[in-house]
């Protein structure tokens, strides 16, 4: 009767250390696209948006995870499709002293990177470095494109004044 | 902004109302109670520019509400086009006295009187509750979807239409000067043909 239970508590072995191995991602890939917007003359805020997939080798822990995003120092934790498995994070600023132009990344989490990572920031004895963050998203940051710092009617009221000096002092050096 | 200053408005108002609420009531039973706020993060919105919509979500409670979706079902796709994030979206926990911030990029599409309504929340209010507890973020109200030739109209540089308004007067400047130019040359010769 005892050799019966044997196979049972084997399976029931094989399958908690499958369940404690699904929590963490191995060899997690990422496919993302970042939706980038500057544009102080129409809006007031300068916007970062990453939308993301994360493939794990073992399928289990990728549907369910946590991911958390860090760039330049704000955390958030990332939003979830509904429907499938997409990741989003956004991160947004006033527009006018928000980032010059250039390359920037974004940090991916997962549950355990991101608890170390809080740990670092905390800096907690024996965690003095930020950890390998799980992914790393890159992007360009475009230019910020600013209204016309003149307008163009005080432009052009500009030209008319200097065209009338000129006749102005024209004519009177004609007359003289 | 006025947008903005109207949405401060409202977040203060609906924490105020909550909290008046929350301790008027015996606070018997540890739950999650997530407050909403929907803005739009532009002054104005204009057809065919991108307006982002930010969903302010607050757990005012004293437990993580589990769980945590929003829908948006308020921005219809023959109105508007998405252009990044999720109108669906959901955060697996939010601590208590944590927020979390979620941004959308649309794109309108026609020029209206365009209502922006409540988009749905629902959460699990504790780890042993049931069902989902459903609330709403907030409204937006009546927005003027702008046509673009409104829109230039009153903001664009209207740098061609200075530019045709010089090109057009210039020639009443033009003839006038050849003609003095002219004569003034034949003068000019004159008066050093006589001086010599």
């Amino acid at each position: 009767m005892a050799t019966s239970y044997i196979p049972c508590l084997f399976v029931f072995a094989i399958l908690a250390i499958g369940v404690a191995l699904a929590g963490s991602c191995e060899k997690p890939s990422i496919k993302s696209s970042v939706y980038t917007a500057a544009d102080a003359h129409f809006s007031n805020h300068g916007i970062v948006s990453a939308t993301f997939n994360v493939q794990c080798a073992n399928k289990a822990a990728s549907s369910s995870m946590d991911v958390y995003a860090v760039f330049r120092g704000r955390a958030v934790q990332a939003a979830q499709d509904l429907d499938s498995s997409q990741y989003q994070v956004t991160f947004s600023e006033p527009v006018k002293t928000y980032l010059p132009a250039g390359g920037y990344a974004i940090d991916l989490y997962d549950e355990d990177g991101y608890a170390q990572y809080r740990k670092a920031q905390r800096g907690e004895a024996g965690k003095s470095s930020v950890p390998e963050p799980m992914a790393r998203i890159e992007f360009e940051y475009p230019r910020v494109r600013h209204s016309l710092w003149v307008h163009s009617e005080t432009v052009a009221v500009l030209l008319l004044l200097g065209a009338s000096f000129y006749a102005y002092s024209a004519r009177k050096s004609i007359l003289s | 902004n006025t947008f903005q200053q109207v949405a401060m408005c409202k977040i203060s108002s609906a924490l105020v109302l909550l909290m008046m609420v929350m301790s008027c009531m015996a606070d018997t039973e540890e739950r999650a109670q997530i407050v909403a706020l929907k803005t739009i993060l532009n002054n104005l919105v204009v057809k065919g520019k991108d307006i982002t919509v930010q969903y302010d979500l607050y757990n005012v409670g004293s437990k993580a509400a589990r769980n945590l979706q929003l829908e948006e079902e308020g921005f219809p796709s023959d109105y508007f086009e998405l252009k990044a994030g999720l109108l669906r979206a959901r955060w697996a926990s939010l601590p208590a006295g944590a927020n979390v911030s979620h941004s959308v990029v649309l794109t309108p599409l026609q020029s209206v009187m365009f209502n922006v309504s409540q988009a749905t929340v629902r959460y699990r209010a504790s780890e042993d509750s049931r069902g989902f507890t459903v609330g709403q973020t907030s409204g937006f109200g009546e927005v003027v979807i702008y046509d673009t030739a409104a829109y230039d109209r009153q903001f664009s540089a209207h740098a061609t239409e200075w530019l045709t308004f010089g090109l057009m007067s210039l020639p009443s400047i033009a003839i006038p000067m050849a003609l003095w130019y002219k004569s003034h040359r034949k003068y000019a010769a004159l008066a050093t043909r006589k001086l010599d």
